[in-house]
Formats: C-alpha cells, sequence, structure tokens
C-alpha cells in the first residue's frame, strides 16, 4: 500500500486576523509547526511589508471571522487582515494558493459576507469550513503537496503514431509513408515492455499535433488502449486530437460505435490509412 | 460548449464502458494492478459506497485491456459474477460464458472444486502455451472478478447460523486454489475480490481465505481533497464541459464524510449536468440552488432574480424539498419528485398496461414496493432484493397486477433517474413491461439512508414486523395449546391487532419477505400461505368469540337488572310490611303497659315466695358440694381417657404419613415408568427414522452409481457391447435405487449404447428427398417429397420399409407440389408450383381444390368438431370454410406479415402465430383479432402445438425456448428451455402427454406436460447419426418417428422404460471385476 510521506517543503502565510479571531489563529499556528510547514507570521503587517512576505510564501491561510475583510476598510483605518486578504487575493495564480478557513459556523450578520467570499471562490482559492484545524491543516498539506510530472525531453512532431507490436510489419510500412512527408514519432507498445507508458504517451501527446493509434490484427487492444489515453489526456479538452485508423480488412465499423463520437476513427484499406491520417492532420492545422 | 454525454453515472457504478469518465482513483487503480501482478489476486475492501465496483471495472479492467499491464497474452477474459442466492451457479454462468463452454458441463467440473477452474482454462482454446508471438496474440489471460463478495455473508441461503453452504463452501476453495495454482505455475489468471469491511472478521469460517487476505489486501483509501476535486472537475472537463471553482468548493465543504459520500457527490453531479443544460453551460451555484442543494441566499442578485423565475413554476409538491437545502438533500429531494410525479409518468407512458388506479394507489405501490425492496438488518437499513411478483403478492390488490407495479415503478428505472435496477434501456414494452421473475433492487444504499420518506417507511415496516411477531407467537402458543379458545385473543388485544391487520394488510409474500430460513424459496412460499391462513383463522375465531363473550355479558347484565328490578320490588313490599308491623306494634305497646301494671302486682306476691326460696337455696347448698366432690373424679377420669385419644391420635398420624409417602412413591415409580415408556417409543421412532436414513442413503448411492454408469456407458469403447453393459447395470443401480423414473441422462446412455451396437439405426425410407410426412393410425406412413411424389410406407416385421405411390387415378400431384402440410394423419393440404391449393384425404380418395390464390399455404388447421378448416398462406391471409364446400372462404382475414403456423380453436377462434414472434387471435365471426402475444424483437417464432387437454398452447422461438399461453384467459404462461439453439419444430403427443421439439442443433426435447418440474428427456445428435432433423411426428403407440436430412427414419421410444426392457431382454452378461475397477474405480467395486 502506497503512505504519502509528505516530504515536499513549502511556506505557508499566516494572515492576520480581526480581534475576536485571535485565539483561534494562535491555535491554527501551533497546529502549523506540528505538521512540520514553515510558516511565515504576516502579524500586523501592512502594504509593502505584507506585499514581499506573501509574495515569498508558497500559499496563504486566511482565517474568517464577523468582519467583512474581502471589502476595503475605511481609508486610514484599513486592518491588516483586510490588506493581507486582498494582497494574496491579486497574487492567486498557478504558482500561489489561497486558503480560506472558516472554522465557525456562520449566521446572522455575517453569511451575506461568507457567501460573497464563497461567489467569488476562483482557480487556486480553497475554501474550508471544516472547525477541526487538523482537518484543514491535512487538506492544506495534501493540496501543496501534489506532485507535478517530472516532464522529460520529448521531440516535437506532427504525428505521433502508437500502435501494438503485433502490428509492427504493417505499422513499419505506413510510418515509412508518411514520416517522408511530416515528422512522425512512432511507438510500438508491447505486454513485456517496463516502460511507463501512461507518462510517456501523455508527456508526448503533449508535443505532437496530432496522435494516431493504429491497428491492424490487434483490434481487440486498440479500442480499450484508445479510450484509456484518451481518458489520461485530458479528453475533449485535450489539445490534441486522436485518431483511431484500423485497417478494414480485420475490423468492422462496429468498433467505430464504441467511441460514441467523442473520438475520431477511419476504418479503411491498408493503403488509404495513411492518406486519412494525413487528411486528419491538414484538418486540425 | 456542445457536450451532451453526461459523464457522471449518477448513483449507479461506473461501467466499463463510462471508464472514460472515471477519474480520482488512478493512483489506486496502479497499486491494485501492481498487487496483481505481483500476487495473482486482489482482496479489495472498504466502506459501503467508496466505489469498490467502480474502480475494479471501471479503473482497473480498462487499464489492464489497454495493455498497461505486464501479461502473458494481449487480450483478456474477464469472468465476473455476484455471489447472489447461489456463488456457484453464478460463477459457473459466467465461466460458460466467458469461455464459451456448456453451462452443464461446466457446472458438474466446478462442483469438484480445487483446480476445476484451471482446468477448464488452461483446455480452453484462449490459454496457449507457447511463447510465439502469435501464441500472444491468440491466447488470452483470464481475470476473475467476485463483486460483493459480502453476499456469501448476508444471503441466508449462502451463510445461515454462522455455517457457510456447501456451495459457498466450494466457490471459495476454487477461487483460492485457482490462485495457488496460478502462482504456483504461473498462468496467467487472476483473481480480484470486492467487499466490504465489515464483513472482514466473517472470513474466518473459511479455511485459508484470512491467510490469502492478509496476502493480498487491498482497503480502499478515503479520497483526500485533492482526489474529490479530480472527481468533480475532470469528467467534465473530459466530456468538454466544466465545473465552476466556486461550485467545486461548496460540494467539497458540503460533503459529509463517511458513509455515502461519493454516491450522493456522483448523483448531485448527473443532476447538476443536466440542470446545466446536458453540460452545454458550465456547471455552476444556481444549478446547485436548483436542484435543492444550496439556499438561494448563496447566489448573486442576478442568479436569485433567475432562480426565483424558475422557481415560481416549480409544482407545490417539490416546494417543500427546498425548506431545507443541502447536497445530502438532493438525493431525497429528486426521489421525493419522482415519488409525487410516477403516477403522471405511469398514465402518460405506459399504453400497454391497464390505468385503473388513482393517485393515492400509485403512491401506495410505491410505499409498499420499497418497503419490500429494503430490510433493516441489525438496526441498518439494507437493500432486499425481491422479484415483480413478490412485489405484486405483497400489494395484494385484484387491480394491480404486475403490469401497474411496472408502470408506477418505471419512473424510477429510467434512464435519467436509475435509482432501481434493472435500469430502463429504452421505451420498448419488453424494456418497461418485465416479467414476473425480474428481480428489482435498489440501486445504492445511499438511497435508503438520504431519501427521508423510505426511512419513515422502514421504520413503520420494523414495527409491523414486530407487531407481527407478537401476533405470531400468540397464534403458535394457540396452536400449541389445541387451538383451545382459552388462548384467542381478548377484546382489548383483537382491536389492537385488528388495526394493524387493517393497516399492515399482511399477506403470504409479506411473510415470505420476513422468513430468514435457509430453506428453498418455494417452500417458504407454501409455509407462509400455511401461516397465513392459521393467522386470518385465529383473527376470526377470537373475534366470533369475543362477539359470545360480549353476547353472554348482555345476558348477565340482563339478569342484573332483573334482579335489582326484583329486589327494588321486595324492599316496596318489605316496606309495606314495616308500616302495618309498626301499627301493630302500637296496639301491642298498649297492651304491654296494661300487663305492667298487673306484674307489679304479682312482683309483690313474688316477694313472698322468694323468702321461701332463700330456704329452700341452703338445703340447695348442702347438695351442690356433694356433687362437687362427685364431678372431681369425674374430672379426673376424663383426663385419662384424654391422654389415650393423644396416643392414639399421634399413631393415626404416623400411620397418615407413612400411607402418604407410600402413595408419593408409588406415583413417581408409575411416572417413571411413563417416561421409561416415552423414551423407548422416542428411541423407537429414532430407530425408524434411522433405518430410513439409512434406505435413503442406500437408495442415493445406487441413484448415484445409476449415473456414475450412465455417464460413462456415453463413452465410446472399442468392445461396443461394453456400453450396452453398463446401461444395463445402470438401469438395475437405478431400479435398486427404489428409482421407478428414468434420468435423462440415463435414457440418453441407453439410446447411446442402443444406436452404438446399431440397435437403433435409422431406416431409409427412398431415395428421393421428402418435404413431410405423417403416420396413420396403423403405422402408415404417408410423405410428401420434393418432386411432388406423395408415396405410402409400411414398416415390414423383419424391419424393412416397403413404399409405394399413392395412387389416385393420376389425379394427385400432376403438379410438382411446392409446398404441403398434414392436417391430420390422413388429411393432407398442398399447394403445387402452379400455386394451386388442394385438400386430400388419403383414406377418402378425395381431392377438392381449394380457392385460387397466388400463393402458398403455410399451415392449416382443423375445428375440434372437424367440420371447419382454416388455412394460412405464406403472405398473411387466412381462410376459413366448411369441409363440405372447401371451395368457398366462410371468412377470410389478411394478417398483411409473415405467418408460421395456426391453430384452430373452439368453435370461431384461430390462433396465428407470425415470423415475428406474435401471436394473435382471429374470431372469424365478428372479424376481429386481438393480439396475445407482442412482436419480439429479439426472435423470431417457428411452429407452436396445441396442448388441447391442458388448454395450453406451446410456442418454439428461435433463441431455444418454448412460451406456453394459456388459451383460458390468452396470458403467457410458463417458459421452458426447449434445446440449445435455434428451435424448428414441434409437436405434441396427447396420450403420453409428451411435447417433443426440436432444434438447429439436432437435439430433441422430450417435455412431459403432466408434470413441467420433470427435467425433459434430451435426444442427443448421436441418436439420429447426427443429422438435421427434417420432421417428426408420434404414432398412436407414443412412439416418435424422426425423419432426417439423409432420408432416414428413426423411429425413438418417449417411454424410457421400454428401452430399459430392451436392454434386459439382451441377457447380457454382467460387469466383471476387472472392468468395474477399470472404469469405476475400486471403492464403487468393493461395495
Amino acid at each position: 500500500m502506497y503512505i504519502n510521506l509528505y516530504n515536499k517543503k513549502f511556506s505557508v502565510f499566516l494572515a492576520d486576523v480581526t480581534d475576536e479571531m485571535s485565539e483561534v489563529r494562535q491555535d491554527l499556528k501551533y497546529v502549523l509547526v506540528k505538521a512540520g510547514i514553515d510558516i511565515i507570521d504576516g502579524q500586523g503587517l501592512l502594504y509593502d511589508d505584507a506585499n514581499s512576505k506573501i509574495d515569498s510564501a508558497d500559499c496563504s491561510v486566511h482565517i474568517l471571522g464577523s468582519t467583512d475583510i474581502s471589502t476595503p476598510d475605511t481609508p486610514g483605518y484599513d486592518s491588516a487582515a483586510g490588506v493581507q486578504y486582498r494582497i494574496a487575493k491579486s497574487l492567486c495564480g498557478p504558482n500561489f494558493k489561497m486558503f480560506l478557513w472558516n472554522p465557525h459556523k456562520s449566521s446572522g450578520s455575517i453569511v451575506p459576507f461568507i457567501n460573497d467570499i464563497r461567489r467569488d471562490i476562483v482557480e487556486n482559492t480553497v475554501y474550508c469550513d471544516k472547525p477541526s484545524p487538523i482537518v484543514f491543516v491535512e487538506d492544506l498539506r495534501t493540496i501543496m503537496n501534489v506532485k507535478q510530472p517530472a516532464s522529460s525531453q520529448h521531440e516535437s512532431a506532427d504525428i505521433f503514431f502508437m500502435y501494438n507490436e503485433l502490428d509492427d510489419e504493417s505499422a513499419s510500412g505506413i510510418f515509412n509513408m508518411l514520416r517522408d512527408v511530416q515528422k512522425v514519432i512512432k511507438l510500438p507498445l508491447s505486454i513485456a515492455s517496463d516502460l511507463d507508458y501512461n507518462t510517456f504517451i501523455r508527456e508526448q501527446l503533449a508535443h505532437s499535433k496530432i496522435g494516431v493509434i493504429y491497428y491492424n490484427y490487434a483490434g481487440d487492444w486498440a479500442v480499450p488502449f484508445a479510450r484509456q489515453v484518451w481518458k489520461d489526456t485530458g479528453g475533449n479538452s485535450s489539445n490534441t486530437p486522436l485518431l483511431i485508423a484500423g485497417n478494414s480488412e480485420h475490423a468492422s465499423t462496429d468498433e467505430q460505435k464504441v467511441f460514441k463520437g467523442i473520438m475520431a476513427c477511419t476504418v479503411d484499406e491498408q493503403l488509404r490509412i495513411p492518406l486519412d491520417i494525413k487528411v486528419f492532420l491538414d484538418k486540425q492545422n | 460548449m456542445t457536450s451532451t454525454i453526461c459523464p457522471y453515472p449518477g448513483l449507479r457504478p461506473f461501467t466499463e464502458e463510462e471508464a472514460i469518465f472515471f477519474k480520482g482513483r488512478d493512483l489506486h487503480i496502479r497499486q491494485i494492478v501492481k498487487l496483481l501482478e505481483a500476487n495473482k489476486m486482489a482482496f479489495i475492501t472498504g466502506a459501503s459506497g467508496d466505489g469498490k465496483s467502480s474502480m475494479v471495472y471501471a479503473g482497473v479492467v480498462p487499464y489492464i485491456r489497454a495493455g498497461f499491464s505486464r501479461a502473458k497474452f494481449n487480450s483478456w477474459l474477464v469472468c465476473d459474477f455476484k455471489p447472489q442466492r447461489n456463488p456457484l451457479t453464478s460463477l459457473a454462468e459466467s465461466a460458460a460464458k466467458e469461455m464459451q463452454l456448456d453451462y452443464n458441463y461446466t457446472i458438474r467440473e466446478l462442483q469438484r472444486g480445487f483446480s476445476a477452474l484451471v482446468d477448464l482454462y488452461t483446455n480452453s482454446e484462449f490459454y496457449d502455451d507457447d511463447n510465439t508471438t502469435a501464441a500472444a496474440n491468440r491466447g488470452k489471460n483470464l481475470l476473475i472478478i467476485a463483486d460483493q463478495f459480502e453476499e456469501v455473508f448476508t444471503m441466508t441461503e449462502n451463510f445461515h447460523d454462522g455455517t457457510p453452504s456447501t456451495e459457498s463452501y466450494t466457490t471459495i476453495n476454487l477461487l483460492l486454489e485457482t490462485v495457488r495454482i496460478s502462482i504456483a505455475r504461473q498462468l496467467p489468471v487472476y483473481v480480484i475480490f470486492t467487499m466490504r469491511s465489515d464483513f472482514i472478521s466473517q472470513c474466518t469460517v473459511f479455511k485459508d481465505l484470512p491467510e490469502f487476505i492478509a496476502y493480498s489486501q487491498f482497503f480502499v483509501p478515503q479520497l483526500k481533497r485533492t482526489e474529490i476535486r479530480q472527481v468533480i472537475e475532470e469528467p467534465a472537463l473530459l466530456a468538454g464541459g466544466r465545473v465552476s471553482s466556486r461550485l467545486t468548493e461548496v460540494l467539497i465543504n458540503n460533503l459529509n464524510s463517511g458513509f455515502d459520500q461519493l454516491p450522493v457527490l456522483q448523483h448531485a453531479l448527473n443532476l447538476l449536468w443536466k440542470t446545466a443544460d446536458n453540460g452545454r453551460s458550465a456547471l455552476d451555484l444556481l444549478h446547485l440552488a436548483k436542484i435543492a442543494g444550496i439556499s438561494r441566499e448563496s447566489l448573486t442578485a442576478e442568479e436569485r432574480k433567475d432562480f426565483d423565475k424558475w422557481y415560481a413554476k416549480l409544482p407545490y409538491y417539490q416546494k417543500k424539498y427546498f425548506e431545507k437545502p443541502d447536497l445530502n438533500n438532493v438525493l431525497n429531494a429528486h426521489a421525493g419528485t419522482l415519488y409525487e410525479s410516477a403516477y403522471d409518468h405511469f398514465m402518460r407512458n405506459a399504453n400497454w398496461a391497464e390505468k385503473s388506479i388513482s393517485p393515492e394507489e400509485s403512491k401506495m405501490i410505491i410505499e409498499k414496493a420499497f418497503k419490500t425492496l429494503t430490510k433493516i438488518d441489525n438496526n441498518r437499513q439494507v437493500r432486499n432484493r425481491c422479484t415483480v411478483n413478490e412485489i405484486t403478492g405483497i400489494i395484494n390488490r385484484p387491480n394491480i397486477t404486475n403490469a401497474t407495479v411496472c408502470g408506477v415503478l418505471n419512473i424510477f428505472r429510467a434512464q435519467e433517474n436509475t435509482l432501481l435496477r434493472p435500469f430502463m434501456m429504452d421505451n420498448s414494452v419488453e424494456s418497461q413491461y418485465l416479467p414476473g421473475d425480474t428481480v428489482l433492487d435498489v440501486t445504492h444504499e445511499a438511497l435508503i439512508r438520504n431519501w427521508e420518506m423510505l426511512s419513515q417507511w422502514d421504520i413503520e415496516e420494523l414495527d409491523n414486523l414486530k407487531e407481527y411477531n407478537d401476533f405470531n407467537s400468540q397464534v403458535q402458543r394457540w396452536i400449541d395449546n389445541g387451538r383451545s379458545p382459552e388462548f384467542l385473543l381478548a377484546s382489548g388485544n383483537y382491536a389492537f391487532f385488528n388495526d394493524w391487520y387493517e393497516r399492515c394488510r399482511p399477506n403470504p409474500y409479506w411473510i415470505l419477505k420476513h422468513d430468514t430460513s435457509q430453506r428453498p424459496q418455494r417452500e417458504k412460499l407454501i409455509a407462509a400461505t400455511n401461516r397465513m391462513e392459521k393467522c386470518d383463522e385465529y383473527m376470526k375465531q377470537s373475534h366470533e368469540a369475543i362477539i359470545a363473550d360480549e353476547r353472554a355479558r348482555r345476558h348477565k347484565t340482563i339478569g342484573i337488572l332483573i334482579g335489582m328490578l326484583v329486589f327494588v320490588l321486595g324492599l316496596a313490599a318489605f316496606s309495606w310490611w314495616a308500616l302495618s308491623e309498626k301499627s301493630e306494634a302500637d296496639k301491642q305497646k298498649t297492651l304491654a303497659e296494661e300487663n305492667a301494671r298487673a306484674a307489679k302486682e304479682a312482683q309483690d306476691e313474688a316477694q313472698k315466695q322468694a323468702d321461701a326460696a332463700l330456704k329452700a337455696e341452703k338445703e340447695a347448698n348442702q347438695q351442690r358440694d356433694v356433687a362437687r366432690e362427685e364431678r372431681q373424679k369425674a374430672l379426673e377420669a376424663k383426663n385419662e381417657s384424654d391422654s389415650a385419644r393423644r396416643l392414639a391420635e399421634i399413631a393415626q398420624r404416623e400411620a397418615d404419613r407413612m400411607r402418604d409417602s407410600a402413595m408419593h412413591n408409588a406415583e413417581f415409580a408409575y411416572n417413571q415408568k411413563l417416561a421409561a415408556d416415552s423414551a423407548r417409543q422416542v428411541a423407537l421412532k429414532e430407530m425408524e427414522r434411522a433405518q430410513r436414513a439409512s434406505d435413503s442413503a442406500a437408495k442415493l448411492y445406487y441413484v448415484a452409481l445409476c449415473n456414475t454408469l450412465a455417464m460413462k456407458a456415453k463413452n465410446s469403447y472399442e468392445d461396443k457391447s461394453l456400453n450396452l453393459r453398463l446401461a444395463n447395470t445402470a438401469c438395475q443401480m437405478n431400479l435398486r435405487g427404489g428409482n421407478d423414473k428414468i434420468s435423462p441422462d440415463l435414457y440418453d446412455a441407453m439410446l447411446f449404447a442402443l444406436e452404438q451396437n446399431e440397435l437403433l439405426g435409422g431406416r431409409m425410407l427412398k431415395d428421393a428427398p421428402f418435404k413431410s410426412f405423417t403416420i396413420d393410425a396403423d403405422n402408415r406412413i404417408v410423405t410428401i417429397g420434393d418432386d411432388g411424389s406423395i408415396l405410402m410406407h409400411r414398416i415390414l416385421s423383419n424391419g424393412e420399409i416397403q413404399s409405394a405411390a399413392y395412387d389416385n387415378n393420376n389425379q394427385v400431384a400432376h403438379t410438382p407440389i411446392e409446398r404441403a402440410v398434414f392436417i391430420t394423419p390422413t388429411l393432407v393440404a398442398y399447394s403445387t408450383k402452379d400455386r394451386n391449393s388442394y385438400v386430400l384425404d388419403t383414406y377418402a380418395n378425395v381431392h377438392p381444390h381449394l380457392p385460387v390464390h397466388n400463393d402458398y399455404i403455410q399451415a392449416a388447421s382443423l375445428s375440434p368438431d372437424q367440420n371447419k378448416f382454416v388455412v394460412a398462406y405464406t403472405r398473411g391471409v387466412v381462410e376459413m370454410m366448411y369441409m363440405k364446400s372447401l371451395d368457398k372462404p366462410h371468412a377470410v382475414h389478411n394478417f398483411d406479415t409473415k405467418i408460421s403456423d395456426i391453430y384452430f380453436h373452439g368453435d370461431n377462434e384461430v390462433y396465428v402465430l407470425c415470423h415475428n414472434g406474435s401471436l394473435k387471435k382471429w374470431n372469424y365471426d365478428n372479424d376481429i383479432v386481438s393480439d396475445v402475444l407482442p412482436p419480439r424483437n429479439d426472435k423470431n417464432s417457428f411452429k407452436m402445438a396445441a396442448i388441447p387437454d391442458k388448454n395450453f398452447l406451446a410456442v418454439c422461438n428461435s433463441d431455444g425456448y418454448i412460451q406456453f399461453v394459456n388459451l383460458i384467459d390468452d396470458t403467457p404462461a410458463q417458459t421452458m428451455a426447449g434445446a440449445h439453439s435455434k428451435l424448428e419444430n414441434i409437436l405434441y403427443d396427447q396420450r403420453t402427454g409428451i411435447l417433443a421439439s426440436s432444434s438447429a442443433d439436432m437435439r430433441i426435447a422430450l417435455i412431459n406436460t403432466n408434470d413441467f418440474n420433470e427435467k425433459p428427456l434430451v435426444i442427443e445428435e448421436h441418436s439420429i447419426g447426427n443429422r438435421k432433423i427434417k420432421c417428426m411426428g408420434f404414432n398412436d403407440k407414443g412412439v416418435l418417428f424422426v425423419m432426417t436430412d439423409d432420408n432416414k427414419m428413426y423411429l425413438l421410444d418417449t417411454d424410457p422404460v421400454i428401452y430399459a426392457r430392451t436392454l434386459f431382454a439382451l441377457n447380457l452378461a454382467p460387469l466383471s471385476p476387472t472392468e468395474w475397477d477399470l472404469i469405476l474405480g475400486r471403492e464403487f467395486s468393493e461395495k
């Protein structure tokens, strides 16, 4: 069984709070320390000081109390909590996450403020209303420990050509015809290989204009394989369209039905398949 | 955004087809695949609703099929099963289907346990031991999935009182042994179990299972926040849609931890997708508000306006679900809305059902159905699978049929809701109107826990059960006490239980639902019916007793009233008497005063007399002293006599005690004697029972031996007489086993043995091929040849067949015959190639011409009184005419479809079987056609046979099943498997009650219509020379004549006893001890 050791180091900017939440903040601080997380304390910091400290952290934590910190305060009476909230919100993006913690059940006049905050949530903003600081810190640690896949070097290509090694002979013929006119990278898949196909395919597809899954005899394999690749690479949201191409001598049009219109496919004579692939590529261009 | 495919399945698990949208478990899927690669098995455990099944079917299976795991072959066989009520049968069905094996063979093999499953696989075409590329492409790895393995413990048929059934034990032995052998021999066989973790402790009852669990367990982890985010957002992205970040955060935060987290979320996402115009809009808070998952206050002002406008149009019953909006309320609101709108849905969609119910009855049906589909087990609400028949039985109203129940519940089965299984795949009648034995099941227990109304119903049902148990114990006490009136219900209790009776309306199906014993379902139903009768009788008698009691009390009250009246009258009389007495007393008083005066005078006189008395007293005192002395003497004498009496009394008491003790001892001795007598009686009964058991065991042994011998007799031996001797010995063992019936296996063995020794061979009729034939009472065979010739054949005493052309002055078949059908053994209807049709009576030697059609005869039938005749032409025209005027049709109807067969029933009704499987009834008097069976898209029908003595019509279908139709009310009755493949012929012999059907795989099934529970006899293809069956017929002795396509005729007795006698008559030598040892094994010969 896999156990996550959470050994990725990151720093948290612990934002200032309004008075009624100072005790809660102190408790949270102890929990963060026990969780082995580096804390950048934002108590009392305003404007530039706050900006530089928040900028140096990987994420910020803001505890919501009974005061509206989302809208600017009266000039001259800006609270540190409000200033820090607005700075963090402006920094929010792929490299900086903002955590909003609302440990108390909201009621009365505070409800519209909390609703405003929740309505305003965008990507990379995390809202948590679980009362336990331990649950909140567990979530924070999980989110901050998500590993970005290590990207290996992949060659850019027009066509990423995948097939089962059983069809090596016919696939090589197609590959040879295509590579004369386009830049093609091929991947024969073998049941005995140790290669992490998921990762390799995901990354190579990101560097290719189209992906082609070709089958001649290995029709039983091609359909589930294409579905798994489609799923792992973002489906309809993917930037690299997939084409599944089969030889009509060994495949019936029944195979097309399983795609339910979510993937492009062609079942044609062996000789016409390179042309189909070229037409598909040209359409994407 | 243009997406329309919903990537969220709702409450049901993901299918393999939907695997492309299954996200959030990528890491866990890889871990399970690694476990399989290393250990050949994975035992996946986890809480209810954490997606174990989805993870396997939509995660692991597609992953390995895609070739992302290391294995011997490129392709996979996935043999999956749920234990249900019969785990071994479920496993065998799946294994037979996947490995393309015969089911009977598969189950027989699997019952032997251990390596049986591995052997089936390694001997199949899917396993190839070569290490070549061609082998890798040809072979298939085997993955066995035992899903919902906890059913081994939850079903009483599998596990009762802490003891597993034999089937459960064998299944687990097979699976564990398969893993063991796969590891040892490095076979590409893998086993996955999925089971709820709360049953893990019970696994210890199975030998070796705990060790295997410890060896390869995978406990499904709870999803982390990042993974739940993937579950929410990524399927939408894959399908080309989008979920707003703020909705994701609200969903994550509002999700309760613990049970039902994922089902509740998936269900909400499914509704959100549909609410967001099937994913064309980004899923957002407004959509969540519209499914009652968040309050309107959480929306922006603009969204609120939109929401209010939408909310105003909602029906009143839906609005109440918006009072407590919450993520966990979404399922409650959805189910509640379906409950309210089921009636309208039923009225709008179920055109095939009779709509004779009210909206209240519709709700009652849903309530009763869901009460039946759930139960409380160990204080937990769980699902309880049951059939449509059981639900209709529990509802128990004359106007509510299976069709009504299906029609009302269909809204819960619809594709867009899927709260009830089986789901409705389309809007066809077949999909909507389920057969009565279809098992319904709540899709997920999350529905039970989150639908408030259903929770309430379950509590009511639990109360009903408690009250029933209380009532039942009173009924039992009454029965145990010889139905004594003293144990009937008192009026207060009667009123209580009568009220419960009205509310609960208990009936046998309801009692059956709560019967947790391990008996077969049929026995349970019989017991429930008996119990219900007793309950009804108890209520009735209690009611009568209470009425009698009340009548007696009324009489008593009247008596008291009369008594009181008498008393009042008496009191009045007494008062009158007292008054008169008072008046008398007054008179007496006056008289007394006068007397007092007189007394005074007398007193004075008395004083004088007293003085005289004093003197006399002194004398008396002297006399008294003397008397006192005398008295003292008398007292002393009395004391002596008292002492003597006390001694006598003590002696008497001692004697009494001794007598009591003796009597007690005598009574004790008598009781001991009675007990000894009783014990002796019990011992005698036990001895008798043991003797019976011993006899039964011996009989069973002989029957088992008979079966073994029969199986052996079906093998091919060099010495063919061995087949005969084995079959003969099997018959003898069958007789010794006291079995007066011959099993299908023995029947087949006898046929095989006789056929092997050429004692059963077919007789060549004539070289010219023929279309059809019939046999009359004189064993005269009439055939219609392909060349148009009509031939008569007789079987001679030497076994040869003499054939002769039918001679009718050359008037018959002057043009080649295209098509002919036999109406009776002596009556033939035929069409010539020039499309003229005739009826030929082979006895009366007449052949009138039928009305001319540009068509050929397809079928014909004679009325029961033999005066009328009906004929069907291939293109759909059906004509009725009187036998005396066959050239003039009396009635005609064009059915505009291809007709397969026809049957004349009663005075004026004709059943018409169409090729598309539909069966129609034509009343030619008023030309009304009614539908009896609907058309079937998936199969065709070719022939039918009437069973007039039992009022059935048997229709044979292309799927190998025979559909029986009840001719009394034209309703479909049971279906029976006729053969393994397409049925082509069917005919009925009224004398023996045998229904014979033949199929495309050259087998004949003989069904005994006198007992449908009896297993049909099957004549295997080897008994008819492995040839295709062309036509069949019975003679008047019940012998089946079978014509094969090589023009041979086989005579087969439908009474298996005939073959047994044939074998006995051959005087065969018994099996030698060596043969016993070689063929059957030493243990049999020793016995």
